[in-house]
């Protein structure tokens, strides 16, 4: 190679090193469309035990304690709730109150359950609820020690269902 | 489809079918405990007796007396009461036809809850029919 061609051939190789062109002839481009599919959903949390502490022949009624929990559902999502009696599967959408129901454990005492609310709008973070309980006053009862609970009982499990 | 049909059909099948057009349904159980007390206060003792005065001079008036299974249920003149010098006993009277039927002893209503322990008749003036006495507990 005569010393006139590495001249050439170097100058070449050195305006391509530094961005003067390439070896490419040209460009081509398209464009694309993301799609998204959102499915709503709601999910509820365990609930916790409604708890009724009662005492005989009592004269006013007795609120439950406990039943609360927590639905999180897809923002602006509208819910509601359903109360279904026992434990089977649920059977949308439920009623508003359940009872009044005779627990069989042998305490023989009626109560009523209820919802703090009808329902809600998702909001994308978890919203508190409770389920509501009452029991009329001026039931006795049966009880043959002094105090007795209702562990035996076969119908002390209930359902809530959340409608979305 | 729009927006606006799909929430019109969603109107119709909830009024065709009862029940609102869900897009799905979450459920859980839950647990409903009871605890059941007897009662404290003026109408048991802790020597295992329990009395009630309330009313209990009062035309008509119903008693409850609530006690623990096993406790004494005494229904009768106390001491110093006002039914003092007129007690016998413990009798039931029927006000029949055929006259006054004086039965004493205990256990005579069997057909209600509970057990009686003791009943005691203080005046029968006027009276025409059996006399009833309802003791549960």
């Amino acid at each position: 190679m005569t010393k006139l061609k590495k001249l050439i051939l170097a100058t070449a190789l050195g305006a391509a090193g530094m961005g003067f062109g390439s070896a490419q002839a040209a460009n081509t481009s398209g464009t694309f469309t993301v799609n998204i599919t959102l499915t709503s959903v709601c999910t509820l949390s365990a609930i916790a035990n409604v708890a009724f502490a009662y005492t005989s022949f009592q004269v006013g009624a007795q609120p439950a304690t406990g039943g609360g929990f927590t639905v999180t559902c897809t923002n602006t999502l509208p819910y509601t709730f359903g109360l279904q009696l026992g434990n089977g599967a649920a059977s949308p959408p439920g009623t508003a109150t359940l009872g009044p129901i005779t627990d069989n454990s042998g305490v023989n005492l009626a109560y009523s359950l209820g919802l703090s609310a009808a329902g809600g709008t998702g909001s994308g973070a978890a919203q508190a609820f409770n389920v509501t309980g009452t029991m009329a006053g001026g039931q006795g009862g049966t009880c043959g020690i002094g105090s007795c609970n209702n562990a035996a009982s076969t119908n002390n499990i209930q359902t809530l269902i959340v409608n979305y | 489809m729009r927006l606006s049909t799909i929430k019109a059909l969603c109107v119709l099948a909830a009024l065709a079918a009862s029940h609102p057009c869900a897009a799905g349904t979450a459920s859980g159980s839950f647990g409903v405990s009871i605890t059941l007390s007897q009662p404290v206060g003026p109408a048991t003792s802790s020597s295992g007796i329990c009395t009630s005065e309330s009313l209990s001079d009062q035309t008509g008036a119903i008693v409850r007396v609530v006690c623990q299974t096993g406790q004494f249920v005494s229904i009768g003149p106390r001491p110093g009461g006002r039914f003092i010098g007129t007690h016998g006993g413990a009798y039931s009277y029927s006000f029949g036809p055929l006259g006054p039927d004086n039965r004493a002893g205990f256990g005579e209503f069997t057909n209600g809850a509970g057990t009686i322990t003791s009943f005691r008749v203080y005046s029968v003036d006027g009276t025409d029919g059996p006399l009833d006495l309802l003791v549960s507990f």
